[in-house]
């Protein structure tokens, strides 16, 4: 399985058209307001080519049983606040999943990372496709009003992701190369992976995540694993 | 005259349908995307080779947040299709995955349900009017999923 791109979970869409992402290690010459909370224990490949290629399997059947529960089920994000439901996720055994949201469904692959010291088994998703054309009046409502950098107009959005962390930052657009504000849409930024802890929950469970890469409202996202898939 | 095309069901699909694939060749692995012109809800269809279907939907905002159960207002579901078509005219019959039966659905929106729907040759780039039991839609097929 080549490792593409997958579609993170939550609350990026709110942010849409605004995101981006930088290649691992790039520097970024720009001042960063952080989107992104704590940046927790990263995971490592180990988890992932044990699970690929069958060098660990007591690491890859650790982290298969963490997500157990998500297979053949959906994982909702939401608003932290609202409570509005913005993408679904549904997670496949063989590495592959289907994303759900306002812009339409989104097929991908993903990478999964060492279990972290806090039990969460970082998930990279990378998107097949990474922008697809929609056509005029087909284009999603804005979620929510893009940030504004003080003094320095609306903000932009950089993710970058190293060792199965995504971390992002708030960026001037204006400071930005021609290579990086094309990575600032969603479709790109997600086509180039973005990674998501993910704990064992039970079908039914809901809980608020503080983790992730792009927190939709109030620092945090709202998710519920749904049974079944819709 | 009987029908042309005929059972592409599951697992037997299309290369058991002479002329089936032909018609849906440019809606594998692409979107086939719909607007409901009333609602203005927005779907996307994936069709795949070997019979299987996803369907998604864009309804709008709901009344209020998404619990365990709902509502959604982002929904997907699967199925299989079969394809049948009469003198030129074609449909896809989708038989959804049971049971979860979503808003979509409920709203009898296009796709939504197990039923036949038109369906006709087409190219990436297309654009499209259908109207389906008195609702006007307009439909696109678009590169990439």
């Amino acid at each position: 399985m080549r490792p593409r791109r997958v579609p993170g979970l939550v609350a990026i869409l709110v942010m849409s058209g605004l995101a981006a992402r930088v290649c691992s290690g790039s520097a970024l010459p720009v001042p960063r307001e952080p989107v992104t909370h704590g940046a927790r224990a990263a995971g490592d490949d180990t988890t992932q080519e044990a699970m690929r290629h069958g060098r660990s399997e007591a690491a890859a059947g650790r982290a298969a049983r963490i997500l157990a529960h998500y297979f053949g089920n959906t994982l909702v994000c939401a608003g932290a606040i609202t409570g509005n439901d913005l993408c679904h996720l549904w997670l496949n055994r063989d590495g592959t999943f289907i994303e759900i949201d306002p812009t339409g469904g989104h097929a991908g692959h993903y990478r999964v990372g060492a279990v972290r010291a806090d039990g969460k088994v970082p998930v990279c998703l990378y998107w097949d496709t990474a922008n697809m054309v929609m056509p005029r009046g087909l284009q999603p409502l804005p979620g929510a009003t893009p940030a504004v950098i003080p003094g320095r107009g609306t903000a932009a959005i950089l993710c970058r992701t190293s060792h199965f962390l995504t971390t992002c930052f708030r960026v001037d657009p204006a400071s930005l190369s021609a290579t990086e504000r094309r990575m600032t849409s969603m479709g790109q930024r997600f086509h180039d992976g973005m990674c998501y802890p993910l704990a064992d929950r039970s079908v039914g469970a809901i809980w608020f995540e503080n983790d992730d890469p792009l927190p939709a409202q109030g620092g945090k996202d709202k998710l519920l694993l749904v049974p079944g898939r819709i | 005259m009987a029908a042309v095309v005929a059972g592409l069901s599951a697992g037997a699909c299309r290369a058991a349908v002479p002329g089936a694939s032909a018609v849906l060749t440019h809606y594998y692995g692409n979107s086939l995307v719909c607007r409901d012109e009333k609602t203005r809800a927005i779907c996307h269809v994936w069709l795949d080779a070997d019979g299987r279907y996803y369907a998604f939907y864009d309804l709008g905002a709901r009344g209020k947040p998404a619990g365990i159960h709902g509502p959604f207002e982002i929904e997907g579901r699967e199925g299989r299709y079969t394809l049948r078509g009469r003198s030129g005219a074609f449909e896809v019959c989708l038989q959804p995955q049971p049971p979860m039966k979503i808003g979509a659905e409920r709203a009898h929106e296009l796709f939504s349900q197990a039923a036949c729907y038109p369906l006709s040759r087409r190219r990436v780039g297309d654009q499209w009017e259908l109207e389906w039991q008195g609702v006007r839609y307009t439909l696109w097929l678009l590169a990439g999923r």
